[in-house]
């Protein structure tokens, strides 16, 4: 699908965080022009009042400390630290990606597909997946204990599309035949805990679904 | 948004940003004593801020004032409220006689049609963009957790051929976002 003329597709983002105080601050300096023109327009005569700009500068030059001023000062210090901060944090990705440059999932549909694949195993009743930058794990809970290898080769298979590999790991809560599996399990079952891995595809940051 | 526009527009949040640091610091040492910003301040000429609406400049500067937040005001907002506004296509045929365009978004709008009529697909929206100098059409698809990522790619494959051939000469390309239903009972959450 890539064309040769053309350059290579980036991994999807978020919008950077200064886009919206980059509105905020836009509209402040419309404002400061909105001042200005105020100004203006009493120093041509055309209205009577009191300029505004000339009252602060004013103002300013007989300025002493007031207790207010603390909190004014602090909050600027804040406010300027964030706005400091969100013009050098870099932009947030949101997918991952999956076999080729233009297709892209998150993190959570990894998660859930995982979950729904462990739930087509017979033995299983509950399935949980947390997909972190390197590993899916996959919490189930079966009557089978032999249900995990079974698990992880079908999980491993079904997110085998992702770009950077994966590990799935399988964990397994064993509970007896006889409970009514479909109602969930409390902590007060018997149960046996046993895990299986295997590699599939790759991811960035931890995600947890519940699926 | 592109990089250019992105790097202006981190430029002016950092320029204000440190401005509010710098004087908000310089308030807070002002009254804390500091030595350093306490000579600074003793040689601050408080009378120039009395006198100065009185100077001939003065109308000058509130001129420049109103340009200066003017441009810069429209400016941003104009960078920053639609930061990733696709260009109107110009197709093969357009010479000097009349201009052939093409709304990108009419084309999105017909591939998440065509996606959103497969039996895998939940739903489908489909926006162009121009997301860093790549000019897309950015397709999100929805689909339930047990349709594979294959059977989805199959379909998605499909309609960027079919983008491919309606539009060959163009640098339009598909991105897709495949995201999953979650299950009515769960919760998720992110860490």
């Amino acid at each position: 699908m890539s064309r040769t003329n053309v350059k290579s597709l980036k991994t999807p983002t978020a919008l950077p965080s200064a886009v919206y105080y980059g509105t905020i601050i836009a509209i402040g300096f419309l404002a400061l022009a909105a001042i200005a023109v105020h100004d203006l327009i009493i120093e041509a005569g055309w209205i009577s009042g009191t300029e505004w700009y000339a009252a602060a500068f004013r103002w300013f030059g007989h300025i002493s400390w007031s207790t207010w001023m603390w909190v004014a000062a602090i909050a600027l210090v804040v406010v300027g630290l964030i706005l400091v901060c969100s013009s050098l944090l870099l932009r947030r990705r949101t997918h991952v990606g999956i076999y080729d440059e233009w297709t892209w999932t998150r993190r959570g549909d990894l998660a859930r597909r995982a979950s729904a694949v462990a739930r087509t195993v017979d033995s299983v009743h509950k399935a949980h997946t947390v997909v972190g930058r390197r590993r899916a794990t996959v919490r189930i809970v079966t009557t089978d204990a032999a249900a995990s290898d079974e698990v992880s080769s079908k999980v491993t298979q079904a997110l085998s599309g992702t770009v950077k590999p994966l590990k799935v790991t399988v964990k397994t809560r064993v509970i007896p035949v006889t409970t009514d599996a479909h109602h969930g399990t409390s902590d007060s079952d018997t149960s046996t805990g046993t895990s299986s891995t295997g590699t599939g595809t790759g991811t960035e940051h931890t995600t947890e679904v519940s699926a | 948004m592109n990089h250019g526009p992105a790097a202006f527009n981190r430029l002016i949040v950092f320029i204000v940003g440190a401005a509010m640091i710098v004087v908000g610091a310089a308030a807070i040492g002002w009254k804390s004593n500091a030595s350093w910003i306490h000579d600074r301040m003793q040689r601050l000429d408080l009378n120039w801020f009395r006198t100065a609406p009185d100077s001939s400049w003065w109308v000058w500067a509130l001129v420049g004032v109103a340009v200066i937040g003017v441009v810069l005001g429209i400016w941003l907002l104009a960078v920053n409220v639609r930061p990733q506004r696709a260009r109107t296509l110009s197709l093969p045929g357009s010479n000097a006689g009349g201009k052939l365009t093409l709304a990108p978004n009419k084309v999105a709008d017909a591939i998440a049609d065509e996606i959103a009529a497969a039996p895998e697909i939940t739903s489908a929206k489909a926006r162009a963009l121009d997301d860093r100098k790549r000019e897309l059409v950015q397709v999100t698809v929805v689909a339930a957790p047990e349709v594979s990522y294959d059977d989805i790619i199959a379909r998605l494959r499909e309609a960027a051929e079919n983008l491919r051939v309606a539009l060959p000469d163009e640098s339009l390309r598909p991105r897709f976002l495949v995201h999953l239903d979650g299950a009515r009972d769960s919760a998720s959450r992110v860490r």
